[in-house]
């Protein structure tokens, strides 16, 4: 089979975002991640990569409920009193509310939306393909990027077997401080990792340039200070209003980066082996994808409240419009027929 | 052609040089095979001829070095890449993208070559290492020997003037390693590329070489095969056995010892009837029965039967993942078996119940590096003991030659170092079974030979040891049977010797150059004739 195209996966992982990240309404927050639960276990959750990637939404999905849980302790806000801890005690004093639990439990399904989300996109990414739209200005970001993602699953297995190793050794993970013997090997372990990686990129010429090399610190002078300056801009914007002094802080920010980026893209002279097209079932992906997305952003838009809940300051059962679950639905996409095929994994 | 001259290199912090007067010239067109003992400089000499060393590493260089006729050190690795096509140990680690057909052109649109070009050097870079058929596989789905040869492909796609491999074949079972090997012979034959390629196997390459570099030190010595490999003591096993027996000229592979036999009367009257007998093995450590076990969408094991009894070592052989290391999981209670029974001594074994089980097993993982954490060696020990409810830190120090180096950092030492240490560290709360993951992964062969040594050692006290390698003169000096393992199933088990008589490819040397003699190594060998002739024993 050919690879599927990455601008439409790229949309579908846009899409995914946006929709998990415009509402707290757990009604609709459900129905993505059930939509993404299907199309993860289509990618291949079963594969090898996929059972690392699995290990990894839980690790997120863990740590998510210890933030609820100290959300859920500290937040003394809402009419549902369960209980109440003595208020004497620190931080944590004071009544525990229904409310505050509901909330930090959509931030937890807003949470694994995200990590299934990434999985899905990472385990059907062609990196290759991927690389070959990102404009040669930004292509080291973009290869760093895609590096990362397939060092997630990587990391995750060294994490396993470095768990059982100790494990067998008669070390049992109790505490916070029985966790050494497990993150000094995973770090040194992937420190390694990376430095193989570097010299193996660096063998195979990337980064070659024609001619004498440009001094480094110019571009990276000229990247720090246009980041800088709009960073600023747009930090200060939000305090003093738009003062024209401040915007043209941000358009000379803007100007400096775009140009400096400029300045490096004909440097790098990369080539592009092909591009693919776009075929019947990308297309679709990609329309359904940006149809939904710009469904969400109109709504959002239009009607701020159609999306909004908040289970403060009494809980009440939240709102559910059939159309708008029918607009998350579209996140199904990728199961048209032939999309998802791929070959099978040793 | 390379040319080096006085050149010398040591990394930041050394305080010994890696490399020391190196002086060197190799003639185009050959194919150099790099000698030389773990952590003493074959790697770093490799890294010279592009320019990695020193500029990815930094550290003090001095000397000239001429590759294909340019200056590596002044042209950057990033330029030399045209030049010099570089292959690393662990093909995992230098890939980028996700599929076959790409990784062929990363290297090439790197440099910018036009894709009508690219287009075409990918279909030869296919043909040459015969892997058209793997053009749009995803790389995770490739066995380990295809990924070698991709990775081969990947770097030949440049069409460099020199191929440069740094140990290409150590991670491989006998196969893959073999395809990956008459692959770059066939490169070196049809194409005539130079090819530098280091390798601890040396009987796997030398019939192709047409000069050996030693290292030994950092000090470089270069020749033809034979000068350079008579006497030494990481010869392939016919030209050290020649060496025991005084054969003249010295052989270098099989073909070549085989008339030296004939001729060498010692032989006629030594040589054994049928194969040795195993040794007597007590009662079982380790019982495995009808093992089943599945991974999702993968059926990773089928009715395997296996026993390891204490005073023996078992060497399970097999594949890339035929099943080896799930089976090691499963005896450790790490997996839980969709069928059958484990049973450590008396013991069944559940999934889940590693905790209980550590008192008794040994597990020594692929990297050793996975188990080391602490500060010093003896700390690493200590932990052990202490997570077993042991006080000090025993003898196992001393046991393995490591009272001197009890307080350095674990992580400086080198691999073979390294991997004593992790055998110290998991062996320190006195287990009945032992079990090692492909544990010959980075020794040369002398650390090979105390590994083998030390294996037999905790055998002779009583223990049960299995080990699962691909490497088979390992397997010759360490086990006593061998089972092997093909698709998760058990398709050949027995002693040693008969197993390596019935399997030619995971057969030693020896026991290819003494069919059905039982003879498995070149000690089995002077062994036997100094049992009829004294003094042939001293010179072995």
């Amino acid at each position: 089979m050919l690879p599927r195209h990455p601008l439409a996966w790229l949309l579908w992982l846009a899409f995914a975002f946006t929709a998990a990240l415009t509402t707290r309404n757990p009604l609709y927050l459900i129905v993505v991640l059930l939509a993404l639960v299907v199309v993860y276990q289509a990618a291949g959750a079963r594969s090898a990569t996929g059972a690392a990637w699995s290990a990894f939404i839980r690790v997120g999905i863990f740590f998510a409920i210890i933030g609820v849980s100290f959300d859920a302790l500290t937040t003394h806000f809402g009419d549902t009193v369960l209980f109440a801890l003595p208020a004497h005690w620190p931080i944590i004093g004071g009544p525990i509310t229904l409310e505050a639990i509901a909330h930090g439990a959509a931030g937890v399904i807003q949470l694994t939306c995200l990590l299934v989300a990434g999985a899905t996109f990472s385990l059907m990414l062609d990196t290759a393909a991927l690389l070959r739209y990102v404009p040669s200005a930004f292509y080291h970001a973009g290869l760093v990027l895609t590096i990362g993602l397939a060092f997630i699953p990587q990391t995750v297995a060294a994490f396993q077997d470095i768990r059982d190793a100790q494990r067998v050794r008669g070390h049992q993970f109790r505490a916070a401080r029985d966790l050494l013997p497990l993150i000094g090997p995973l770090l040194t372990s992937g420190l390694e990792r990376s430095i193989q990686l570097a010299e193996s990129l660096e063998a195979r010429g990337l980064g070659y340039t024609e001619g004498p090399s440009r001094p480094e610190w110019q571009p990276q002078a000229g990247l720090l200070l246009g980041s800088l300056a709009l960073g600023a801009a747009l930090f200060s914007l939000g305090y003093w209003g738009r003062q024209p002094w401040l915007l043209a802080l941000g358009v000379a920010g803007a100007a400096l980066l775009v140009g400096t980026l400029r300045r490096l893209a004909p440097s790098t002279r990369r080539s592009r082996y092909r591009r693919l097209a776009w075929a019947a079932a990308d297309i679709a992906l990609g329309m359904a994808s940006g149809a939904g997305m710009v469904a969400l952003l109109a709504i959002q838009v239009a009607n701020p409240l159609a999306l909004f809940y908040t289970p403060y300051p009494t809980l009440a059962w939240p709102p559910f419009n059939p159309w708008l679950g029918l607009v998350y639905l579209l996140l199904l996409a990728p199961l048209t027929p032939g999309l998802l095929h791929r070959e099978s994994r040793a | 052609m390379i040319h080096l001259r006085d050149v010398a290199y040591t990394y930041p912090g050394q305080p010994s040089p890696a490399l020391a007067d190196v002086a060197l010239d190799i003639p185009d067109g050959s194919l150099t095979l790099v000698v030389g003992p773990s952590g003493e400089g074959k790697s770093t000499l490799l890294r010279t001829l592009n320019g990695l060393v020193p500029h990815f590493y930094g550290g003090c260089f001095t000397g000239s070095v001429r590759v294909m006729g340019v200056d590596p050190i002044a042209l950057t690795p990033r330029r030399m890449g045209r030049h010099v096509g570089f292959v690393f140990q662990d093909p995992e680690s230098q890939f980028v993208v996700s599929r076959v057909e790409d990784e062929l052109a990363f290297g090439m649109e790197n440099f910018g070559v036009a894709p009508p070009v690219m287009a075409e050097r990918i279909a030869w870079g296919l043909g040459a290492l015969g892997i058209g058929h793997l053009r749009d596989r995803r790389i995770e789905t490739l066995s380990g020997g295809e990924k070698q040869r991709v990775a081969i492909a990947a770097a030949l796609t440049l069409q460099p003037d020199m191929l440069v491999l740094d140990e290409p074949t150590s991670q491989l079972d006998p196969l893959g390693a073999a395809d990956v090997l008459a692959a770059l012979d066939d490169l070196h034959q049809r194409v005539g590329l130079s090819v530098v390629v280091a390798e601890h196997r040396v009987e796997r390459m030398v019939a192709s070489a047409s000069h050996v570099l030693t290292v030994s030190g950092g000090r470089v010595a270069w020749g033809l095969p034979r000068d350079r490999l008579a006497g030494h003591p990481l010869a392939p096993p016919v030209t050290r056995l020649a060496a025991a027996l005084g054969w003249y000229p010295t052989p270098l592979t099989l073909a070549e010892a085989r008339p030296l036999v004939a001729h060498d009367s010692r032989l006629r009257n030594a040589i054994p009837r049928g194969s040795a007998n195993g040794a007597a093995a007590g009662d079982a450590v380790l019982d495995i029965r009808d093992l089943h076990f599945e991974y999702p969408g993968l059926t990773a094991l089928r009715g395997v039967d296996l026993t390891v009894a204490e005073g023996e070592v078992v060497a399970l052989m097999g594949p890339n993942g035929a099943g080896k290391t799930t089976l090691l999981k499963l005896a450790m209670g790490l997996l839980k078996p969709r069928q059958g029974l484990v049973r450590i001594e008396s013991e069944i074994v559940r999934g889940g119940d590693t905790a209980r089980l550590a008192r008794r097993v040994a597990y020594v993982p692929q990297d050793p590096g996975a188990l080391l954490f602490a500060d010093r060696v003896r700390d690493e020990v200590s932990f052990t003991r202490r997570a077993q409810g042991l006080a000090g830190e025993g003898d196992i120090l001393a046991r393995l030659n490591l009272t001197a180096l009890a307080d350095a950092y674990p992580r400086d030492l080198s691999v073979g170092q390294r991997q004593r240490v992790a055998l110290a560290a998991v062996l320190a709360a006195e287990p009945r079974l032992v079990l090692l993951d492909e544990p010959t992964r980075g020794l040369d062969t002398g650390q090979k030979s105390d590994l083998a040594d030390f294996l037999r050692g905790q055998a002779r006290q009583g223990r049960g040891v299995l080990l699962t390698t691909h490497d088979v003169e390992m397997a010759a000096a360490a086990a006593d049977r061998i089972v092997v393992l093909e698709a998760g199933q058990v398709v050949d088990a027995g002693l040693t010797a008969d197993v390596m008589r019935r399997q030619p490819t995971l057969a030693s040397q020896v026991a290819q150059l003494f069919p059905g003699s039982g003879w498995l190594t070149p000690s089995d060998v002077t062994r036997a004739i100094a049992a009829r002739s004294p003094r042939t024993e001293a010179a072995a």
